[in-house]
């Protein structure tokens, strides 16, 4: 599990838009984002089923 | 995991896509087939902001996009299945084409097609909405974004209450060349 920062690419003045700082690893499985940081959990972790399933 | 095309301009033969795993290098030029740029299922979700959040970048090449080329994004969803809206927007060099605002759903299937009006620079899109393929009261969405220079098709998400979460559970992006 890594975690990449955002950065707002909005344009100067918007709403903020958020993005991540590098790309992400080819190994990801499943990737949250909770509005500082980006949680790329990667291949053989587990991954939190409360992190991704939204109902 | 997402793969993505190379591309070779040439000024007489416009936009050859590339392909690194094929020997040679080089594939037929695109026309008359549907090339999938970047395909996923890895999950992205965003909770505890209402910011608007990037899920997935794809790199558009120069001039990929012909005259009358078109994109085709397919997106699957899933939220919080309660009254609060969730966004799903898809942004072309920066510019929408094509979003939905969705609540009281535990998912959805999604779908943007823009298309070339004979232009490297002027699209039609369809109107907003959850539902792809339904009649809208919306107008259809005129763009004018350059495709002969290299663009980046965007896959965002928007909360409008933080603890809710939206997840991109899977997507593919198509280029279609007639």
């Amino acid at each position: 599990m890594i975690q990449i920062p955002v950065v707002n690419i909005g344009a100067k003045g918007d709403d903020l838009l958020l993005a991540p700082t590098q790309p992400f690893p080819a190994d990801a499985i499943a990737i949250v984002c909770d509005g500082q940081a980006y949680t790329v959990y990667q291949r053989g972790e587990m991954v939190p089923q409360n992190e991704i399933s939204g109902s | 995991m997402t793969r993505f095309l190379g591309v070779a301009v040439d000024p007489i033969e416009g936009a050859t896509l590339l392909n690194p795993q094929m020997t040679g290098g080089r594939i037929a030029r695109t026309s008359g087939v549907s090339l999938v740029l970047a395909q996923s299922a890895v999950p992205a979700s965003v909770t505890g902001t209402t910011s608007e959040t990037v899920f997935a970048t794809i790199p558009i090449p120069a001039g990929a996009m012909g005259l009358s080329g078109a994109l085709r994004v397919t997106t699957q969803w899933s939220m919080t299945n309660n009254a609060n809206t969730k966004t799903g927007t898809i942004r072309l060099g920066g510019t929408t084409i094509g979003f939905f605002g969705n609540s009281a759903s535990a998912s959805l299937q999604h779908q943007v097609n823009t298309r070339a009006r004979n232009s490297m620079a002027n699209q039609v899109s369809g109107a907003g909405g959850s539902n792809s393929f339904a009649g809208s009261t919306g107008t259809v969405v005129a763009t004018t974004v350059d495709m002969s220079a290299a663009q980046n098709l965007t896959i965002t998400g928007t909360l409008a209450v933080s603890t809710d979460t939206l997840t991109l559970e899977s997507y593919t992006v198509e280029l279609l060349n007639p």
